[in-house]
């Protein structure tokens, strides 16, 4: 069993997964019938179709046994990481409007190079300004584009 | 009008200043991106797409086009100079270009990759400026089952023509055509999917996916994997960038073959410019006295893929304009882009939109003519810029990534839905899931399922209609054929195999 066939039999399952959601979820819509298609028949027809191809990726690699090591490793070497980063990115996402453009940003960023790509705090802050300020420059007061003030407002 | 008139009329709208100006932009960002590792065309294109809201659509377009094939004479300076391609088309320039650097041949390595990707982009213009009308006179007498089985086809030969496996392409086609089933049916009124969701009732914006995938989940993999954004650029002194006598002469042959072999290629639904300068390379090398100098410092080994990938990106143009039909994902962002603007690329477009049409090509031809300027004399400038560390790049894209969703709609959900298509464009890469049939999916969605609809209502619901129609079922069938190839193919070669043995 090659590496790719782990990752693709692991990922077949899920897309499998998916469309299994998917076909009773397409039933709750109006079919409607053959010569006047409702709403629910176009995606019914797409989840049955996912389902056959999903089938069919995991069926091409049905020799090696199902093991998730690969994925396993994937997640213990870059999962840290990756986790660090997406949860500074969702609170940033969450806070943009509240908290506003300059300061969320600006302590996003911070946050990013200090505990994600493990920079110094001073440098940090410089990165964090360096960007932020100019960027928030030109688009809110160059180009008009109108991002949030929050709690500078 | 024939197609001289016409460019004489509308090659105005293309010289205004104002286009012009756009025109400089998009080039120089495309070389930009396509200089820096890390930041596709796709990615720089969907990043900007917001931006281009506010512009006139020739203007929109004008900057996302300079974007994307100014990105293809950029990617192969990082190529040439530090081994590792800016962009997918480069990839392969990597192996001769790079070794004529450390022979201190980079300046002629540069100098033909320049002009090679000139001459390609500016003749694929005149293919795409010929070829483009005729197509869509034929195409106008399409109904909705002949376009139902374009848009099939298309789908088809993505996976086909695409790299990686086809299950998964397939996979992410479907996926993408289930996306974009997401919010109000336009026929019903009836919502899909949106959970209760008030944002999810116009659906799930082909832009915001893009930005997402293509821009925040390079970020997350670069993040994850630290030694993507490290680079050793070659010292070695860049100069004599016009190759000598005899490099010229080894250079013309693949110059010709790349311009016609790029263009033919960049006209097929996933073909386009990543292919073309695999196969061009593969033609030079065959058709070469010296195949061993492949991959040793042969000047044909970049002169024929670098024409090429530049000679494809115009061909792409032809099935967008002519049959509203994306030949790989940068298409299919700029058909989603035009659809915003109330434009719907296709047969009719020419008619409707005669000016925005020639617009385009003209200003293909000035790109070209910018890009050859910016690449050449000002090579130094774009060296200087690989030695900027990936820890400054990386919160510019984010920010950008960030401010161009939220103007959209200035919704905090968009934000997250961004993040979530970042998350799955990093699993995407690890996975091996190409994610431009995905894009793709998205913006065919609701054409593919009008067609179909139209198709059924129209035969009293007789799937037939798709068999009886001598251009669809065409389509149909090579789609078919085009898809189950892995299975029948192999069988072919046995028996031809089995055959000449018996012989």
């Amino acid at each position: 069993m090659t590496p790719s066939d782990d990752k693709d039999r692991c990922s077949g399952v899920l897309v499998l997964a998916i469309a299994a959601a998917m076909i009773p979820w397409s039933l709750t819509l109006p079919i409607g019938t053959v010569n006047s298609p409702g709403p629910g028949l176009f995606p019914l027809i797409l989840a049955v179709l996912l389902a056959i191809l999903s089938v069919g990726l995991i069926v091409e690699q049905v020799r090696g046994g199902f093991n998730t090591k690969l994925i396993v490793e994937i997640v213990r070497e870059e999962g840290a990481q990756v986790a660090v980063f997406c949860a500074l990115y969702f609170a940033y996402a969450l806070t943009f409007e509240r908290v506003g453009f300059l300061l969320s940003t600006g302590i996003f960023l911070v946050l990013v190079y200090v505990l994600v790509l493990r920079k110094g705090i001073v440098a940090a802050i410089a990165c964090a300004v360096f960007v932020t300020v100019p960027i928030y420059w030109i688009f809110d007061r160059l180009l008009s584009v109108s991002l949030p003030a929050g709690l500078l407002g | 009008m024939d197609t001289f008139s016409a460019v004489a009329q509308y090659a105005l709208v293309a010289l205004t200043a104002e286009n012009l100006m756009f025109c400089l932009t998009g080039v120089f960002i495309g070389t930009l991106v396509g200089v820096l590792p890390g930041l596709g065309p796709v990615g720089a294109i969907s990043l900007l797409l917001p931006v281009t809201f506010q512009l006139q659509p020739a203007s929109a377009i004008i900057l996302l086009a300079g974007i994307y094939y100014g990105a293809q004479y950029g990617g192969s300076t990082t190529s040439i100079l530090i081994r590792i391609p800016g962009e997918a088309s480069s990839v392969i320039t990597c192996l001769d270009g790079y070794k004529m650097a450390l022979k201190g041949r980079a300046g002629a390595a540069l100098g033909i990759s320049a002009i090679g990707s000139f001459i390609g982009g500016t003749f694929a213009v005149v293919g795409l400026m010929l070829l483009a009308p005729p197509l869509s006179k034929l195409a106008i007498a399409f109904g909705p089952p002949e376009y139902f089985a374009l848009l099939v086809l298309g789908l088809f030969l993505l996976a086909f023509l695409g790299t990686g496996s086809r299950s998964k392409a397939g996979i992410m086609a479907v996926v993408g055509l289930m996306i974009g089933t997401v919010g109000v049916d336009m026929t019903t009124g009836e919502r899909r999917f949106t959970a209760g969701s008030l944002s999810l009732m116009d659906g799930i914006s082909m832009a915001l996916l893009a930005i997402g995938i293509f821009g925040l989940g390079e970020i997350i993999s670069t993040i994850a994997d630290r030694s993507r954004g490290m680079r050793d650029v070659i010292k070695t002194k860049i100069s004599n960038l016009l190759p000598n006598s005899e490099e010229w002469r080894r250079s013309i042959g693949p110059i010709g073959r790349g311009t016609f072999l790029g263009f033919a290629l960049g006209i097929l639904p996933g073909g386009g410019a990543v292919i073309s300068s695999f196969a061009s390379y593969a033609i030079e090398k065959r058709r070469s006295k010296h195949p061993e100098q492949f991959g040793e410092g042969a000047i044909e080994g970049v002169a024929g893929p670098e024409t090429a990938n530049n000679a494809a990106t115009a061909g792409a143009f032809i099935p967008l304009l002519s049959l509203g039909l994306p030949a790989n994902a940068v298409m299919a962002i700029l058909l989603g882009a035009l659809q915003i603007h109330g434009v719907q690329p296709g047969p009719l477009f020419l008619n409707q939109h005669p000016d925005l049409f020639w617009a385009i090509i003209v200003s293909m031809y000035v790109g070209n003519v910018m890009l050859l300027v910016l690449n050449l004399p000002l090579v130094g400038i774009w060296v200087q810029l690989l030695r900027v560390p990936y820890d400054l790049l990386f919160p510019l894209i984010i920010t950008f990534a960030v401010i161009g969703t939220f103007s959209l709609s200035g919704s905090t959900a968009d934000l997250v839905i961004m993040g979530i298509a970042g998350l799955a464009g990093y699993w995407f890469q690890k996975l091996s899931y190409d994610p431009a049939p995905l894009i793709f999916g998205v913006v065919l969605s609701p054409l593919l399922e009008n067609a179909f609809r139209q198709s059924l209502i129209l035969s009293d619901g007789s799937i037939g209609i798709f068999l009886e129609r001598p251009i669809a079922l065409t389509f149909l069938i090579v789609a078919i054929l085009s898809f189950t190839s892995v299975i029948w193919w192999p069988l072919v070669e046995r028996l031809r195999a089995t055959r000449s043995a018996a012989r």
